[in-house]
C-alpha cells in the first residue's frame, strides 16, 4: 500500500494495486506547467489519488505543534511505545516515519524493489540495516535515498560476535549468548547425534556462560576448529557481493557516514577501500573481517587516512581484520605506527583467526615490536627497548582469539595496553597455563573480561585465581567456540 | 543600559523580566543581540500565564548556574513540582518553551507529555487527547509493519 505513496515521476515498481485512472489523475496535479515543486513534496506521504498530506484535527490537543516538537516527544519513549504512537493517527505516523532514524530492513518480509519507497518515505535515515543477500542491489538505492546516513550494517545470520562493534561487555555477553545459540540450532539441524540442550538463556552475560554439562558428550554441537575458514562462519555461506564501484557511490553520497560493516565482502578490493579517503569521509568504525580481497594497503589507507589536513589524526575508531589469511606484518605495522603517532584514536583491534602471523608478528602492534631476545627467555623481562616503543594508549578491545599468540607475546602486549577492557583470547593454541599468571601480572586496571573458552590447555584453578585477582568477567567454556 | 527586558505577551500583559533570566532562552538572545539598544519584546503566540510559568523556569535555573552548592536532588525535586501543572497550560509552556529555544525547560516537558502517553493504547490516546481516527484497518497492517522496521 505504501507504493501508492509514489510520486508520478517515478515507476511503480510493486504497482499491482495502483488503478491506472488513479494515476492520470495525479499526473494533471502535478504537471503545472511553471511552477516548481520542490523534490520534498512529490515524495510525500499521499494516501490515495489526490487526497492531502495528513494533517491533525483541529480539535486535537496536539493541534498547535510542530512535527519536529512532537516527534521530540516521541523520542521520550521506548521503541516499543513509538511503534504503538504510530498506529494513532495519520499524521503521527508520517511524523515518525519522517524523523525516525534508524530502520531495520533484514526481517526478511521486504521486497528489494519496495526498497526504495520505503526509503523515501523514511527521510531521515542515520542508521540502516539490509540483508546481506541482498546488499549489492540495495546499495545504489540507499546511496541515492539515505543522505544523512551514518551507519549502514548488514544482517549475518551468524550473529557473529566479530561483526559487532561494541566496548561494552554487557552487549558483547549477550551476543556471546546469541551465537551460542545460533550455532547450537544450526548444528542440531546439520548433525544426526541428538542435540544437546540449549544454553540456558536466564545466565545473566555478567557471568561466565557455566561449563557444558555435557562437556565431551557434545558432539552435535560440533567442536569448531579454532582457525576457521570465513565460509564456515556464516552457515548460509552467503557473502556481502558489494562491488567496489557501489562503495564509491555510498562514499560520495552519504558525507555522514561513519560506520560501515565491510565484513565478508567477497569482491570489495583496495581499490573500494580507497574510497573511503576521498574528501569528507569521516569513518570510523570498519570491519573487514573476511574480506579475502583486501591487502595490506588498505589497513594503511585506513589508518593514515586524515580527515583534515589541520586535525592530524585518523578519526578511526575499530578495526576488524579477523580471517584475513593474505594479511601480513605490514598491517600490524601500520596499526604499532599509527599508534605510535598518535595518528589515531583506534579502541578496538580485532584480529582474531590469522593464522598467519607468528607470536613475534604479533608483537609489531605495538611499534617497533619485541625483540626477539624477549620473547625466547622468559625469565628476562628485561625492558630495555621501552624507549622505542610507544603504548596503543586507547585500545580498549583487542580480539586475538584463533591466533597463534604465546605467553611471552601476550605479556608485551599487555604490558603495552594501558587502557586495555576487553581481551578476547579464544582457541589460542599456544597459550600455556602460565597465561592466567601473565594477564593477572600485566594486565591493565581497566581490565574487564577476558575470553579464554576453547584453552582447554589452562586449567580452571588458573582461572579462578585470575578472577578472584582481577575481579573480572572472565569467558571460559571448555567446548565450542 | 538596563537589566530588565520588558517581555510583552499576547494578551496585553507586560512582564519584566531580568536579562540574565531571560538569556536562558536562545531564541530572546539571540533577538537582543540583533536589536541592540531595544529592551522590550513581544510574543503573539504567547500568553502571560504561559509566559509566568516559562519565567519562573528560567528564574529557578539562572540561580542555579549561578550559585554553587545546590542540591541536584533540590533541583530534582523543583522539576518535579513544576512540571506538575494542567494539560493545557502544560501543552502551550512546551509550545513555548520550543519557540524560545529553551533546551532544559523544553526536555522536561517532553519527557512530561511523553510520560502521559506511555504504555497507553492508540485508542486510550485519541480519547485522551480529542485525535480523529484517520486510519483504515488496511492502513493498520502496513503500520505494523513498518513499525517492526524501527530499531534503535
Amino acid at each position: 500500500m505504501s507504493d501508492t505513496e509514489e510520486g508520478t515521476n517515478q515507476p511503480q515498481e510493486q504497482g499491482s494495486d495502483e488503478p491506472k485512472p488513479a494515476e492520470e489523475e495525479k499526473k494533471p496535479e502535478e504537471a503545472k506547467p511553471f511552477r516548481f515543486v520542490p523534490r520534498q513534496v512529490k515524495r510525500g506521504f499521499r494516501r490515495g489519488p489526490a487526497q492531502p498530506a495528513p494533517t491533525i484535527h483541529s480539535s486535537s490537543a496536539f493541534a498547535p505543534f510542530k512535527d519536529d516538537l512532537m516527534y521530540k516527544i516521541f523520542s521520550f519513549l521506548e521503541l516499543d511505545e513509538i511503534r504503538v504512537m504510530s498506529e494513532v493517527c495519520a499524521k503521527w505516523r508520517e511524523i515518525i516515519r519522517t524523523h525516525h532514524p534508524a530502520l531495520d530492513l533484514t526481517g526478511g518480509t521486504i521486497k528489494p524493489l519496495a526498497v526504495r519507497s520505503v526509503l523515501q518515505s523514511f527521510s531521515s535515515i542515520k542508521k540502516l540495516k539490509i540483508p546481506i543477500q541482498h546488499s549489492a542491489i540495495l546499495l545504489s538505492t540507499v546511496a541515492d535515498n539515505c543522505p544523512n546516513l551514518e551507519s549502514l550494517l548488514f544482517s549475518h545470520p551468524a550473529g557473529d560476535i566479530n561483526t559487532n562493534i561494541s566496548q561494552n561487555v554487557a552487549e558483547l555477553g549477550t551476543l556471546l549468548q546469541e551465537e551460542i545459540q545460533n550455532r547450537e540450532s544450526h548444528a542440531s539441524h546439520t548433525d544426526t547425534q541428538p542435540s544437546s540442550s540449549p544454553q540456558p538463556t536466564s545466565t545473566s552475560p555478567e557471568v561466565s556462560p557455566p561449563p557444558e554439562s555435557n562437556g565431551e558428550n557434545s558432539v552435535s554441537a560440533r567442536p569448531l576448529s579454532p582457525i576457521r575458514s570465513p565460509k564456515a562462519i556464516l552457515p548460509s555461506g552467503v557473502f556481502n557481493k558489494i562491488p567496489d564501484a557501489k562503495l564509491k557511490d555510498l562514499v560520495t553520497k552519504c558525507p555522514k557516514l561513519t560506520t560501515v560493516d565491510l565484513s565478508y565482502c567477497s569482491m570489495v578490493t583496495d581499490k573500494g577501500v580507497s574510497h573511503f579517503s576521498l574528501g569528507s569521509s569521516d569513518l570510523r568504525y570498519v570491519n573487514l573481517n573476511g574480506s579475502l580481497k583486501i591487502t595490506d594497503k588498505s589497513v594503511q589507507t585506513l589508518l593514515q587516512r586524515n580527515i583534515s589536513p589541520q586535525a592530524n589524526v585518523s578519526p578511526l575508531i575499530f578495526l576488524g581484520i579477523a580471517h584475513n589469511p593474505q594479511l601480513t606484518t605490514l598491517s600490524l605495522k601500520a596499526i604499532g605506527i599509527a599508534c605510535a603517532q598518535s595518528k589515531t584514536s583506534l579502541k578496538s583491534v580485532v584480529l582474531n583467526h590469522n593464522p598467519q602471523f607468528t607470536p613475534h608478528d604479533l608483537t609489531y602492534i605495538i611499534k617497533g615490536g619485541a625483540g626477539k631476545e624477549y620473547l625466547d627467555s622468559k625469565a628476562n623481562h628485561s625492558r630495555k627497548q621501552s624507549n622505542t616503543l610507544t603504548s596503543l594508549s586507547w585500545v580498549e578491545r583487542l580480539d586475538l582469539s584463533g591466533t597463534n599468540i604465546n605467553d611471552s607475546a601476550l605479556e608485551f602486549i599487555l604490558s603495552f595496553t594501558p587502557t586495555l577492557r576487553i581481551l578476547l583470547l579464544s582457541h589460542c593454541p599456544q597459550l600455556t597455563t602460565q597465561a592466567a599468571e601473565v594477564i593477572t601480572s600485566n594486565a591493565s586496571q581497566l581490565l574487564e573480561l577476558v575470553d579464554l573458552r576453547g584453552n582447554p590447555q589452562i586449567l580452571q584453578g588458573d582461572l579462578e585465581e585470575m578472577k578472584c585477582k582481577l575481579n573480572i568477567v572472565v569467558w571460559s567454556s571448555p567446548s565450542y567456540l | 543600559m538596563s537589566q530588565i527586558i520588558k517581555v510583552k505577551t499576547s494578551d496585553g500583559e507586560t512582564l519584566d523580566v531580568p536579562k540574565n533570566v531571560a538569556m536562558e532562552s536562545a531564541h530572546i538572545k539571540r533577538a537582543m543581540e540583533f536589536a541592540s539598544g531595544s529592551d522590550e519584546i513581544k510574543f503573539d503566540d504567547i500568553d502571560s500565564n504561559t509566559m509566568k510559568k516559562v519565567v519562573e523556569y528560567c528564574e529557578y535555573h539562572n540561580r542555579v548556574n549561578q550559585q554553587e552548592g545546590i542540591q541536584e536532588r533540590d533541583i530534582k525535586q523543583f522539576d518535579n513540582a513544576f512540571v506538575n501543572m494542567p494539560n493545557n497550560l502544560l501543552f502551550s509552556v512546551v509550545t513555548a518553551a520550543h519557540y524560545l529555544e529553551i533546551k532544559a525547560l523544553l526536555d522536561l516537558c517532553c519527557a512530561k507529555i511523553a510520560s502521559t502517553l506511555k504504555g497507553k493504547s492508540p485508542e486510550e490516546i485519541r480519547a485522551q487527547y480529542n485525535i480523529e481516527n484517520d486510519l483504515t484497518p488496511d492502513d493498520i497492517a502496513d503500520i505494523k509493519t513498518e513499525a517492526s522496521w524501527l530499531y534503535q
